[in-house]
């Protein structure tokens, strides 16, 4: 056990000098510190398993559709209240950003008569597509409403949300994905 | 990983609730200790709970004022309300809440005239406990995730073989919990203050040796592991707190 002064200074030096030398030979390499686009999954650092469903104009909307822009991909149910909760945030910053990013909302098993008066109720003017046979939920593996995959322009997952957001989330993590 | 568990219509968060958990032990053991140096208990316990909702509070306010222009477009006043207070995670600026806390706890230690190494010394067991379950509590959410590896005890994390990095943490903390129990029955040989420098010591290595092994570590400049940094600071600082208490020369007639 270091008794003086001297003794704790000399450790504290070496431990400076060491540390300072461990720090920079386990930097992260390029390419180490952001994860590359791996196989599709439903995960952090995965390409987003692509999907196409019918949006409540008819039209075939494939997730694929949107690559090289950032997609807020929102799991959401009109009998879900923190899903109703977002919904107002979610059509403000599709709003704002409008060609800057996307906000696609996925339905899960609903009418198309039902979501369409909620759309209507809530004047939800961003693409929402009708997961009637629940097989784009089953993919991203959807546990608990509303479920928020943050993807970037290369169609990778960089962040999942599970719970409501809020406007000031959704705008500072869309600005972080402009600003890398 | 088990972010949330589903029993019949309730989703339980699993990370919340372990953190709950363990924040509730961490308070308790502060308390005892405090207890054990002379310090009333409920003082120990109320100062942590206060420090504790001064961060949270503090983290949230932190991130409403740094993005208050985007806050300030949001109507209408409900719904402005909601956006501030509702607890969506993801919205705080760590340091300011870290900031907030600090000053609560002094400004309480102050006002209630406490040992302020005593009462770090009764606290390096509860941050050891709440390391314990902020590690678990990050391997049911799936953050903090290592890299891959082919190691036997490797975890399959976002579809690949990872460190447990988490576990590493915990494991860490729990080490860090048993080296204190057994350092408190040496205590009165040791100056006030040394149990909480030891438990930084440990957790600092600790940190600086893990953080190479994560995935998504958070990078400061040129790869400079960010965690790592603060880190190496804090064990220069807990080091030099013992230099700086030593004695400058060795007592006479010592080995």
């Amino acid at each position: 056990m270091p008794k003086t002064r001297l003794d704790w200074i000399v450790i504290t030096i070496v431990a400076l000098i060491l540390g300072g030398v461990w720090i920079g030979l386990t930097r992260a390499l390029p390419g180490q510190a952001t994860p590359a686009a791996r196989s599709p999954a439903p995960e952090i650092g995965h390409s987003a398993p692509d999907f196409t469903l019918t949006a409540l104009d008819g039209s075939e909307v494939s997730l694929s559709d949107f690559q090289g822009q950032p997609v807020v991909l929102n799991f959401w149910a009109t009998w879900c209240p923190p899903c109703r909760a977002e919904v107002p945030a979610l059509q403000s910053v599709s709003e704002s950003l409008a060609g800057e990013a996307v906000i696609l909302g996925v339905s899960l098993q609903e009418s198309p008569s039902t979501v369409s008066q909620f759309a209507e109720e809530f004047d939800i003017t961003y693409p929402v597509v009708l997961d009637q046979s629940g097989q784009a939920s089953l993919a991203y593996r959807v546990r608990s409403l509303p479920t928020t995959y943050l993807i970037d322009e290369r169609g990778v997952v960089v962040e999942v949300f599970s719970g409501s957001l809020n406007e000031p989330l959704i705008r500072t993590r869309l600005d972080q994905l402009s600003g890398q | 990983m088990l972010p949330v568990l589903q029993i019949g219509p309730l989703s339980i968060r699993t990370p919340g609730l372990v953190l709950l958990a363990g924040l509730w032990a961490a308070l308790e053991m502060a308390s005892r200790e405090g207890v054990r140096r002379g310090i009333d208990g409920n003082k120990v316990y109320n100062l942590g709970f206060y420090a504790l909702v001064a961060g949270v509070l503090g983290a949230r306010m932190g991130f409403v004022l740094f993005h208050s222009l985007l806050y300030i477009r949001i109507t209408p006043l409900s719904r402005f309300v909601g956006s501030v207070f509702s607890p969506t995670p993801g919205t705080e600026v760590p340091w300011v809440g870290v900031l907030l806390a600090a000053g609560v706890a002094a400004y309480l230690i102050w006002r209630w005239r406490l040992d302020p190494l005593a009462l770090a010394d009764s606290f390096a067991p509860a941050f050891a406990i709440m390391g314990i379950a902020i590690g678990l509590a990050d391997l049911l959410s799936g953050n903090m995730y290592g890299m891959e590896t082919r190691l036997p005890w490797a975890i399959d994390l976002w579809g690949a073989a990872r460190h447990p990095t988490q576990l590493y943490l915990a494991l860490a903390c729990a080490a860090n919990l048993a080296v204190l129990l057994r350092l408190r029955s040496k205590e009165d040989a040791l100056p006030p203050g040394s149990l909480f420098q030891v438990s930084l010591v440990i957790l600092s290595l600790a940190v600086l040796l893990i953080e190479p092994l994560r995935a998504d570590s958070p990078v400061l400049i040129a790869g400079v592991r960010t965690w790592q940094v603060i880190a190496l600071g804090v064990l220069v600082a807990a080091l030099a707190g013992f230099a700086w208490r030593a004695p400058a020369a060795q007592p006479d007639g010592g080995p």
